[in-house]
């Protein structure tokens, strides 16, 4: 089935007019619609997180005492005769019962929204009467927004770290790989102890240090590191596996007949070599980073509020009476599944590509 | 002629958990400019292993335990590992047996050219180009301005070969060792490349050593012949006087089992009885005594000296 449709891509593509189409516009084609879904998923979402202050329509740190809980607004396009006020209107929610924190429309008034507006997609005049797209938590502060903002943190703590635990493993792997004898020894061993260590123990003892009083930036990055420290040695394992393979190959040894010196033979050969694999495996453990900080934030020992991030979000859902009053607040799990996902079918395919002997 | 390089009583040995594996026991052979000397020997009888010490790339487990190696009137073995990166690629260069492999699959041709180039000189991006399409030029690749451009895989076994000389030439080299650079490729091809060997040795006044164990491809194409046994050299000479008169019973039994288009044809083809002996456990004497058809009980007691047994021509056995 899945081969029939590459198949068929593949003879699409072949017949095509333009046989020398562009890479990108050759590999979209190639590509099933789950991986364009989940291309475009991340595209947005690194959107958001790059322009957050503009997708986002208040400050997210901004709480609306006289609505805690508030529910999603519904949408409405305005007639055409009130466009000069908005082309979408809400109606306003009014708390009827602040202990049960009941709110009900007050449909004789309207909220008008405008598009591009002080620095915003969309936003109302005032903050005391907002839009809530996708409701409010419980301290009154507008949810999509804290999503945008929050989107920073988790996007970003995937590539981040990633960038630092794959920097770390190919040059060791690769030096482990290619020098060999007792600094091989020592890394390895090393490599062995940091993964019987049970890591996401290990993780929670480690975030657990991080002095409270810390500012986000400085938290996210910390978080970054211990997450980086955790997950190298087992991606530096595979990567001294490839390259003690490498090293022997015949164009390894041409290369060292030609002069070439122990660093130019891995930066040359070895590292080019594993790279490939690099790419797929460093995006497949994405997920894992961006599931680690949610976990992390979840249990209160990541970024802190007021900043927020996707996992900082979604606890206050671990309370089983919010969540059914409020089931809103699930909403930011469902980005961190986009995410996940996203990240998960483009590794696969990635894989397909650049790999073919293993795909099956 | 004064020869260019020069192996003494070379002796390289690997270090195994069985024991000392002498690989190379007391080789010497020298190259002059514009030569070419053949190195012909069994699998086992030390012609890699002589080959990688000139180069000092041995494995990890194999030592140099003896000889020099005299190039341009140093001993390479006492040159320094930065030292005698300077000697690789820039004075000797080598190429290997597998085409198909030595090149990198995931740079192009050009680059990998360019690379070698740039690891000896400091050339600007348009003069490395440059000089690596006159390298591709110079080795009969047609249309080097296209080709530099593709990757191994574009090009058939025979090409690779070409860009593998292309590169190893490509920092003007005075030394250049093949060893079995034609093994992998099919007869024709074979032929195609080492006259391409032959014609870039007379251009260049290049010292070539070229390892095998056809001796078809000796006699048509080496001016000097050393041929190795177990670890040794057996005999040594120009290699026409080695064709017209073998010495050794060794050399005589190779030349003996080569199929000929005009003998008698319900003949048995000749073969040398018994096998190459264990590096491990040689046997006393002469190593090739238990196989011999002229051995005498002497044999095995004395090792036979390496002398001239005629003008030029060397030979160690104590029955001729």
């Amino acid at each position: 089935m899945n081969a029939d449709r590459s198949l068929r891509a593949h003879l699409r593509s072949a017949a095509a007019p333009e046989t020398r189409a562009s890479g990108f516009t050759r590999e979209w084609r190639m590509a099933s619609r789950t991986v364009r879904f989940s291309a475009i998923c991340l595209a947005l979402f690194y959107l958001l997180a790059a322009a957050s202050p503009f997708f986002a329509s208040y400050d997210p740190a901004y709480q609306n005492r006289t609505m805690p809980d508030c529910p999603p607004m519904a949408l409405h396009l305005s007639a055409l005769s009130e466009w000069s006020h908005g082309f979408f209107y809400a109606h306003p929610m009014q708390m009827t019962d602040a202990a049960e924190r009941k709110f009900t429309q007050d449909m004789s008034r309207r909220v008008y929204i405008h598009l591009f507006t002080r620095g915003h997609l969309f936003t109302t005049d005032s903050e005391s009467e907002p839009y809530f797209m996708l409701g409010s938590d419980g301290l009154g502060r507008d949810l999509y927004s804290r999503i945008v903002y929050g989107s920073r943190v988790s996007m970003c703590v995937g590539l981040l770290g990633v960038l630092i635990s794959f920097s770390l493993g190919i040059t060791i792997g690769a030096l482990s790989g290619y020098l060999g004898g007792a600094i091989d020894f020592l890394i390895m061993r090393w490599s062995e102890i940091e993964m019987s260590l049970p890591s996401f123990y290990f993780l929670l003892a480690l975030a657990a240090v991080i002095p409270s009083g810390m500012s986000t930036v400085a938290t996210f990055f910390m978080i970054v590191a211990i997450m980086s420290f955790i997950s190298w040695a087992g991606f530096a394992r595979i990567i001294r596996g490839m390259a003690s393979s490498v090293r022997s190959r015949p164009y390894v040894e041409a290369a060292r007949a030609l002069g070439a010196s122990r660093w130019r033979i891995i930066t040359r050969h070895i590292i080019p070599s594993v790279l490939g694999y690099a790419i797929v495996a460093a995006t497949l453990s994405i997920p894992g980073f961006i599931l680690g900080e949610s976990a992390l934030s979840l249990l209160g020992l990541g970024i802190q509020e007021p900043a927020a991030s996707w996992g900082n979000l979604l606890a206050q859902a671990q309370d089983v009476q919010n969540l059914a009053r409020y089931p809103w607040i699930l909403i930011p799990g469902i980005f961190i599944f986009l995410a996940v996902m996203s990240f998960n079918f483009l590794g696969d395919h990635l894989r397909d590509r650049l790999d073919p002997a293993s795909a099956g | 002629m004064k020869p260019l390089l020069e192996v003494k009583s070379l002796r390289t040995s690997f270090f195994t958990e069985a024991g000392e594996v002498r690989a190379v026991d007391g080789v010497s052979f020298s190259v002059a400019p514009g030569k070419l000397t053949g190195l012909v020997g069994e699998s086992g009888s030390g012609k890699t292993a002589s080959v990688l010490s000139i180069m000092r790339l041995l494995p990890e487990s194999a030592r140099i335990v003896g000889g020099e190696i005299i190039f341009e009137d140093r001993n390479l073995l006492e040159l320094s590992e930065p030292e005698m990166r300077h000697v690789r690629g820039a004075q000797i260069a080598m190429i290997f047996q597998e085409p198909m492999t030595s090149l990198n699959p995931v740079f192009t041709i050009g680059s990998q050219i360019g690379e070698a180039i740039r690891l000896h000189q400091q050339t600007s991006r348009a003069e490395t180009r440059h000089r690596t399409i006159e390298a591709l030029r110079m080795v009969g690749i047609a249309d080097p301005e296209r080709r530099t451009d593709d990757y191994p895989h574009q090009l058939s076994g025979g090409m690779r070969q070409r860009v593998m000389i292309a590169m190893a030439l490509s920092c003007n080299p005075k030394v250049l060792m093949a060893d079995e650079p034609t093994t992998a490729l099919d007869v024709t091809i074979q032929a195609q490349i080492l006259d391409l060997i032959r014609e870039l040795q007379g251009r260049l006044g290049l010292a070539v050593i070229l390892v095998t164990h056809d001796l078809g491809i000796v006699a048509e194409y080496a001016d000097d012949v050393t041929i190795l046994y177990s670890a040794r050299v057996m005999e040594q000479a120009p290699s026409a006087e080695l064709f017209r008169n073998p010495l050794n019973p060794y050399t005589r039994g190779l030349l003996e089992s080569i199929p000929g288009v005009d003998g008698a044809r319900h003949h048995r083809l000749r073969a040398i009885p018994g096998s190459i002996p264990s590096a491990l456990n040689p046997p006393s004497g002469c190593r090739f005594h238990p196989r011999c058809p002229r051995a005498i009980p002497d044999c095995s007691a004395i090792d036979p000296p390496f002398e001239a047994k005629a003008p030029n021509h060397y030979a160690a056995c104590i029955r001729v």
